[in-house]
């Protein structure tokens, strides 16, 4: 079986979890935070949704950085499937 | 009450922000598998927004706490704005009851005096052990508990005197025989408070020292909480009136003054207290403000009796 398929589908996972690492990191919800800040309002509800925000931002974050992490070592794995000579597969 | 000053054109701003970070989160999408985690935390966090942080800013939008009466411009003094003024940090803000606690009960030292009736009525606060009694037997051992607070925050009090009491006081007035008693009770929190457990031994004692303490059994322990005092004052007064023939009623001199005062109350603390043998060491300690005992009468001047 080629191995060519398979490298493709690897990139192109890799390019989607890119791309869903990259709205995530686009997205209004990372800075929403700032303006929940005691500029803006004064209280326990403030406390409680300024907390709120920053603790969303920082899981949208890891899971930003867990994408790209996993994109990257997807890729990796394509490359070292490419590199191998026709006719061997990948070891696991 | 708990308020919340707010900034409305900020707090608008706030749902726009969140408007759009919603719909951008609900409008991902990826069915990758190593994605799953991450589609979970989108979800989750898509929810927080919709049900829990977008409907709160909306009810704070819809506050009419500033605009359902007439108030004069900001700066100016209006009595309508007093209640709100200390919550407003800025010019302009406006303030609401706050809605929160969203997770989790509030801080204990945020309740307010309804807010402590209320839960030491239902239960919610409960006071610490009282002291033992020794009921009256010669010989036999009691505790008392000696309150030295590290801070003191009034909560707020209510004055309790009876409408007859109030009757008599008012028309002592003008009359040579003067009585005036007024009950209050008080609520404070109490911040790191000095509780000083002491066994006695009741016996013969001088009134002024109180009973024999066997200082090797003293524990203490430090508490935060609310301390509730009922405090009556009691005044008994002859008076003469100044002057020869038509006077003041009110102007008048007194030729004998009795007063005493007397209190009881109740600890609550935010977390039971953990008494360990006091130490001996020399220390800096703050002043107690409050001693009580469960006997009916205070054992000794400046005492009080527990009330729970």
């Amino acid at each position: 079986m080629s191995t060519t398929p398979h490298v493709e589908q690897l990139r192109a996972s890799a390019r989607h979890l890119r791309s869903l690492a990259s709205a995530i990191g686009a997205s209004r919800a990372l800075t929403v935070y700032s303006l929940a800040s005691t500029d803006t309002w004064v209280g326990p509800t403030q406390l409680a949704c300024y907390e709120a925000l920053v603790s969303l931002r920082r899981q949208l974050q890891t899971s930003q950085q867990g994408l790209t992490d996993t994109a990257r070592r997807i890729d990796r794995q394509a490359d070292a499937i490419a590199r191998q000579p026709p006719g061997l597969g990948l070891a696991t | 009450m708990v308020l919340l000053a707010f900034d409305r054109n900020r707090v608008d701003s706030l749902r726009l922000a969140l408007d759009t970070a919603l719909d951008e989160l609900s409008g991902i999408r990826n069915d990758e598998p190593e994605a799953a985690d991450t589609m979970r935390t989108l979800a989750s966090a898509c929810r927080a927004i919709s049900d829990v942080w977008l409907p709160r800013v909306h009810d704070v939008l819809a506050s009419t706490a500033m605009t359902r009466c007439t108030r004069s411009a900001p700066g100016v003094v209006d009595i309508a704005q007093a209640s709100t003024r200390p919550a407003a940090p800025h010019p302009g803000w406006e303030a609401m009851r706050d809605p929160t606690p969203v997770y989790g009960p509030p801080a204990p030292q945020t309740r307010s005096f309804d807010e402590v009736l209320s839960d030491i009525r239902s239960g919610s606060l409960q006071p610490m052990a009282a002291p033992l009694d020794a009921n009256g037997r010669a010989g036999a051992r009691y505790t008392s508990l000696a309150f030295a607070p590290g801070t003191k925050r009034e909560i707020g009090h209510v004055d309790l005197t009876p409408d007859a009491l109030k009757l008599i006081d008012f028309l002592s007035d003008g009359v040579p025989v003067g009585w005036r008693e007024t009950h209050t009770m008080t609520i404070y929190y109490l911040t790191d408070a000095r509780v000083t457990q002491s066994v006695r031994v009741l016996n013969a004692y001088p009134r002024d020292q109180g009973p024999e303490t066997l200082t090797n059994l003293t524990t203490e322990a430090v508490v935060s909480g609310y301390m509730v005092i009922f405090s009556e004052s009691t005044t008994a007064e002859v008076t003469m009136g100044i002057g020869p023939g038509e006077q003041d009623p009110t102007a008048s001199f007194a030729l004998a003054s009795q007063s005493t005062e007397s209190y009881s109350g109740a600890f609550y603390p935010d977390d039971p207290p953990d008494f360990q043998p006091i130490t001996h060491e020399p220390r800096f300690v703050n002043q107690t403000k409050w001693t009580f005992s469960k006997a009916a009468a205070p054992p000794a001047d400046g005492e009080g009796t527990w009330q729970s």
